[in-house]
């Protein structure tokens, strides 16, 4: 290969035009020969510094020339890389030439109000009135923001929160909680993303958040929108009152919660009841429950039914039935590990509690509160006291009370359903199936109570 | 330990920072802007689990760059979304980069320099691309130029780009 055929797979590459095996022979070559390194890492520096846009966008406006480099609207890039520059410059800035670079683009939106907002840097501060264009970043780090869209689609920012403006029907919210109402018909198919979804509004109002470790989460308000998961063509319809929440990483899962209808029958709006055709089954004869931290509530009068109880099938037959129950003591954690017997290819997870006792506001241990690890192999890593659960793969982080916004308990349903499922239909493979339960504050005493749950289910195929 | 709420602040405020910075750095190794944030993203959820033993002694763009290979070489592993470098390559890159002078400020400030030297034109296709990421199929309709004109318009410009700043380089060494 010549230095000129090298320099050209470099450049075709860094457009992203090099078939596979240009880049297989670019890779090989990179690998043993220094010279081609050095004219890549020349070449993707270029194209790195231009992309990541520390550059500044280019007018013809030769008499600012002397005015020093500044950069395309990411307010804390530019802020970064003014450091240094006297007031006064950044005022020539402000007033010369970025009205200039903001002529180029459309405008997509405008402030229309803001409360208690304060921007993460003062430098990046937006005020009522103020037009947003395409690529640019709200950074706010408390209070809260509302725009107005040239769609008609209507957002009001969290704080804190990042949020881009990407066109006049779209927005990238990297962190932090915004509301959407895409109400108008040009607003229809508003979306925002996250890094783990994105959601299409169709005529609707709702809420998305994006945690700062990647879980992004949906919240329908008013009608019903679309998410779609990275990586996935099948659209997730959530009408009014669902809510649904995104784990990131590879294997992307979903976590949805309903209440039941607060009966034996255990019906919910759209996950099935327990079942006895789960791959986890007593009836089955393969897998088998057991407590690996903490230690069931086994006290009389109302002690904790076995573990095995998990797996036969049933819900409870009352509200308040303990012994049709599995849980621990009273400011308890603990651990179930399922043992499916046999490696099996997991499409969904379900799991249900039911909980309301006399006082009808006490529903507390109904509450879901879990994190879902899973292991396939022959014998699972020990589970030790402390965090980290090395060996194990995360699958899911469980809060009903977070999924309900419960700010009272009265709020919290007292039967619920949490089906986990995989984003493209699988969640993994594994034999060992570990949760981690947390307790919740009693509303009646000054203890942490442990839930109520009825059944765990688990479908799949070996 | 500071309350969960101020560590949350001060860590959206450093990774805001140096987002465009870290950005850079990977994609020097992945080029693709898409595939790139998606590991700024992932080296972001690395961060934040590793927030708490982070010495605020160091300076955090160090710190982040060392999460932000890892989530590279990771990704170069596990994606196979597009031709991506080899894994080794990349590790050879990376030894050779960690060889070389950084990008600094200074470098900045000659690329911009030389970007006002370009022609109008060149200027705007870079911006169309680089900075509006449009696709080269709009760009060649918007440039009216064939897709395959506006490619090899942009690989000239990168070179003119180049050449300038190394001209600028030799200059300032002298």
């Amino acid at each position: 290969m010549s230095p000129d055929e090298i320099d050209t797979l470099i450049e075709r590459h860094l457009d992203g035009l090099a078939t596979p095996e240009e880049v297989r022979a670019l890779s090989q070559r990179i690998e043993k020969d220094s010279a081609a390194r050095q004219l890549y890492l020349r070449k993707a520096r270029l194209h790195a510094a231009l992309g990541a846009a520390e550059t500044q966008p280019s007018e013809d406006r030769t008499e600012f020339n002397s005015v020093p480099s500044l950069t395309r609207p990411r307010p804390l890039a530019w802020a970064a890389s003014i450091a240094g520059l006297t007031t006064l410059s950044l005022l020539l800035w402000r007033l010369l030439i970025a009205p200039g670079w903001e002529a180029r683009a459309a405008p997509v939106a405008t402030l229309r109000e803001i409360s208690d907002a304060r921007w993460v840097t003062p430098e990046a501060r937006f005020a009522p009135g103020d037009t947003l264009r395409a690529g640019q970043t709200l950074e706010l780090s408390a209070g809260s923001a509302a725009l107005e869209f040239t769609s008609g689609a209507r957002v009001t920012l969290m704080g804190p929160s990042i949020f881009e403006l990407t066109s006049d029907k779209s927005g990238f919210l990297t962190l932090g909680r915004l509301k959407a109402e895409a109400t108008t018909p040009a607003s229809k198919g508003f979306t925002v993303r996250t890094r783990t979804a994105r959601v299409v509004d169709i005529g609707t109002q709702f809420i998305a958040a994006a945690a700062p470790d990647g879980q992004s989460r949906i919240d329908v308000t008013d009608g019903e929108v679309h998410v779609l998961l990275d990586g996935s063509t099948t659209a997730h319809r959530l009408r009014t009152g669902e809510a649904m929440s995104v784990e990131a990483g590879s294997a992307q899962v979903l976590v949805r919660i309903e209440p039941g209808d607060g009966t034996a029958a255990f019906r919910f709006p759209t996950i099935p009841p327990p079942s006895r055709d789960d791959i986890a089954d007593r009836s089955r004869g393969l897998a088998t429950m057991k407590v690996v931290r903490g230690e069931l509530f086994l006290r009389a009068p109302i002690p904790s039914g076995p573990p095995e109880l998990l797996l036969d099938g049933n819900g409870q037959n009352a509200p308040d039935s303990p012994r049709e129950s599995v849980f621990f003591g009273p400011n308890d954690s603990g651990a179930l590990l399922l043992d499916l017997g046999q490696p099996v290819t997991i499409s969904q997870i379900t799991t249900y509690s039911w909980h309301q006792s006399r006082a009808a506001h006490n529903r507390v241990r109904a509450v879901q509160k879990f994190t879902l690890y899973g292991f396939n192999g022959d014998s699972p890593p020990s589970i030790e006291t402390g965090t980290s659960r090395t060996g194990w793969v995360p699958i899911a982080r469980v809060d009903s009370d977070d999924f309900f916004r419960v700010m009272q308990p009265v709020d919290r349903p007292a039967q619920q359903a949490c089906l986990i499922a995989g984003a493209n239909g699988l969640i993994g493979r594994y034999r060992f199936l570990l949760w981690e339960v947390e307790p919740t504050q009693s509303v009646s005493q000054p203890v942490l109570d442990n839930t109520f749950y009825a059944e765990f289910d688990v479908h799949g195929n070996p | 330990m500071p309350p969960a709420e101020d560590l949350h602040e001060r860590f959206m405020r450093l990774f805001l920072e140096q987002e465009p910075a870290l950005l850079r750095s990977v994609l020097v190794f992945v080029p693709h802007r898409a595939d790139a944030r998606d590991i700024v993203q992932e080296t972001a959820v690395a961060l934040w689990r590793h927030f708490p033993s982070y010495d605020p002694e160091r300076p955090f763009l160090n710190w982040a760059c060392g999460f932000a290979r890892i989530e590279v070489r990771r990704f170069l592993r596990t994606r196979q979304r597009r031709a991506q470098l080899s894994e080794a390559a990349a590790a050879a890159l990376m030894i050779d980069e960690d060889a070389s002078p950084s990008w600094n400020e200074e470098r900045a400030r000659r690329l911009q320099s030389c970007r006002e030297l370009l022609a109008p034109g060149q200027r705007r296709m870079l911006d169309d691309y680089y900075l509006n990421e449009l696709p080269v199929t709009e760009l060649a309709r918007r440039h009216e130029r064939s897709e395959e004109a506006v490619y090899k318009m942009l690989q000239r410009i990168r070179h003119a780009l180049l050449q300038c700043m190394q001209r600028k380089e030799t200059e300032f060494a002298g």
